[in-house]
């Protein structure tokens, strides 16, 4: 007859019934199984991260890193319960009935798990992006079957649900090499545009952090209430972003302060109409 | 204190204290006290603004060396004015690459390890190719004048000899080329620094133009000898288009 540590469990069952000399030799058993099982693992882990190591993306291999741990805990979990005498097939059928009530309980955590799986598959963002979602920006440090873990710049982690990341805008800051940055600004009416022109592009030229190409852009936006708006682009690599956006800041306001050209602030001119009397310093008028 | 000749300023650094000349009439001051190396690049000798200081350690009684070096990325050669080539026909120029000054010493094979770069405004950051998929790149603009008639060359640069032969049925409007720089070798001789000879071979928009690096020292000196190697063996994925007829991205 198979040992059933249950057996031992029986009512009345003495001390020495339960910790006999077969049982204690079938829990050792047990937990050396479950530390080699457990060295196996990390083993297997240590070769495939190597093999991977340059080979895939860093999230492909959390993802391949995950499926070894998850498999091989579940296989240690079955050896250790049957080496404990535990009936895996009425331990399944259970799991069967069970698992009807965990799925129903659990709608919102499958729902995640399936979203995780898309997302994964989509590969719109990996481990190390920035991205924004909703009001948060940080580095992508994981993405689980459940949730997608980032960064914020001010060292916080905030947890998303993949199931909000399905339906939510979610937006790669650092998929492509290059971006763009625009400045949006407006200069006095009747200042020299065409010199105003010429200053930003010498400023771009000048600037090693701009590149050459795609090359900046200069673009009349509108005649606005309190001057002309219009929209100054430069290009840049992606890990200059900072650098950059400090630098030509401070640049536009020098150059065109220099040139005598000015930003202008919102303001109200008023023009009273002739015969319209004076107007009072009494605010009470 | 101790400055090297105006005309040719590159050579072995012995002294414990040396001006070094810079392009754009800049100088570094140069400082070895024992294992140490003190490099500092005066940005404005009116001004004495500095950039900040490098320090390096290396063996007392290692010697270094005042070497230039070529760009560590490619360069992206745009011309100056339109060059068209005619179907069947051939261009030759030669292209001066600027020349990066390093403070260098020698490894265990004689090969020249640079220890400090200096910065250098005759080369640009760009783009080359689409924003999704090109790469990082230096620029550089030139007159693209017929190879002969060009003498000035100077301390500062590498001469690179370039033919771009147009092999396609269509007219080429040459825009801009990239000069795979990390694949060339320096070659020195004369006063004068040399890079391969490069051939390209344009064979139409839609398809890959064919770049031949020359395997030994261009023709244009007898006397020239090998300086440094490439700093990249070689990649196929390297050899793709060098050709790009990027339009303005702002308007489509």
């Amino acid at each position: 007859m198979r040992w059933n540590m249950f057996e031992n469990l029986k009512d009345n069952a003495t001390l020495q019934q339960i910790f006999s000399r077969d049982t204690l030799g079938h829990v050792l058993e047990s937990l050396v199984y479950l530390v080699i099982g457990f060295f196996v693992i990390r083993l297997i882990l240590f070769i495939v991260r190597r093999f991977t190591r340059k080979r895939v993306s860093r999230q492909s291999s959390m993802v391949v890193d995950k499926l070894i741990t998850y498999t091989g805990m579940t296989i240690v979990l079955i050896i250790v319960l049957s080496e404990l005498g535990v009936n895996l097939a009425a331990l399944l059928g259970a799991a069967g009935v069970m698992g009807l009530a965990i799925g129903v309980a659990s709608q919102k955590s499958l729902g995640n798990m399936v979203s995780g799986l898309f997302l994964l598959s989509e590969k719109s963002f990996e481990v190390g992006d920035v991205v924004r979602v909703g009001d948060k920006t940080g580095i992508v440090q994981d993405v689980d079957f459940l949730s997608m873990k980032i960064r914020t710049f001010d060292n916080q982690l905030v947890r998303i649900p993949n199931e909000t990341l399905i339906t939510t805008i979610v937006t790669n800051i650092t998929r492509y090499p290059l971006r763009r940055m625009d400045f949006e600004f407006s200069l006095s009416y009747g200042d020299d545009l065409q010199k105003a022109e010429e200053l930003l592009i010498a400023l771009a030229q000048n600037n090693t952090l701009v590149l050459d190409e795609p090359e900046p852009f200069f673009l009349l936006k509108e005649y606005g209430d309190n001057g002309l708006g219009m929209v100054f682009g430069i290009w840049f690599l992606k890990e200059d972003y900072v650098a950059v956006r400090n630098s030509v800041f401070r640049e536009i306001l020098k150059n065109l302060g220099d040139a005598g050209l000015t930003i202008p602030f919102p303001q109200v001119t008023l023009h009273q109409s002739p015969g319209s009397g004076e107007l009072s310093d009494d605010p009470r008028e | 204190m101790s400055l090297l000749t105006s005309y040719w300023p590159w050579g072995s650094l012995d002294h414990k204290d040396t001006i070094l000349q810079l392009p754009d009439g800049k100088v570094a001051h140069m400082v070895r006290e024992g294992d140490l190396i003190r490099s500092q690049v005066l940005d404005s000798t009116e001004t004495g603004d500095r950039s900040s200081e490098e320090i390096t350690i290396l063996s007392g009684a290692e010697e270094i060396f005042y070497i230039p070096v070529l760009p560590e990325r490619s360069v992206v050669l745009r011309s100056e004015h339109v060059l068209r080539i005619v179907p069947g026909n051939q261009f030759s120029t030669i292209v001066q690459i600027p020349l990066v000054p390093t403070i260098s010493r020698k490894d265990r094979k004689g090969r020249y390890q640079p220890l400090v770069c200096m910065p250098i405004s005759s080369l640009s950051k760009t783009w080359f190719g689409d924003p999704v998929e090109g790469e990082p790149a230096f620029a550089i603009s030139s007159l693209l004048d017929e190879a002969g008639k060009i003498h000035d060359f100077g301390p500062w640069v590498a001469s690179c000899p370039l033919v771009i032969i147009n092999s396609s049925p269509e007219i080429l409007s040459f825009e801009r080329l990239i000069l795979r720089v990390p694949l060339l070798s320096l070659y020195s001789g004369n006063n004068r620094y040399y890079t391969n000879q490069l051939t390209v071979r344009f064979r139409g928009q839609d398809q890959t133009s064919q770049v031949q690096i020359g395997t030994s020292a261009p023709g244009v000196d007898d006397e020239l000898t090998l300086f440094s190697g490439p700093a990249n063996k070689g990649d196929s994925r390297l050899l793709k288009k060098s050709f790009s007829f990027i339009k303005s991205l702002a308007y489509g």
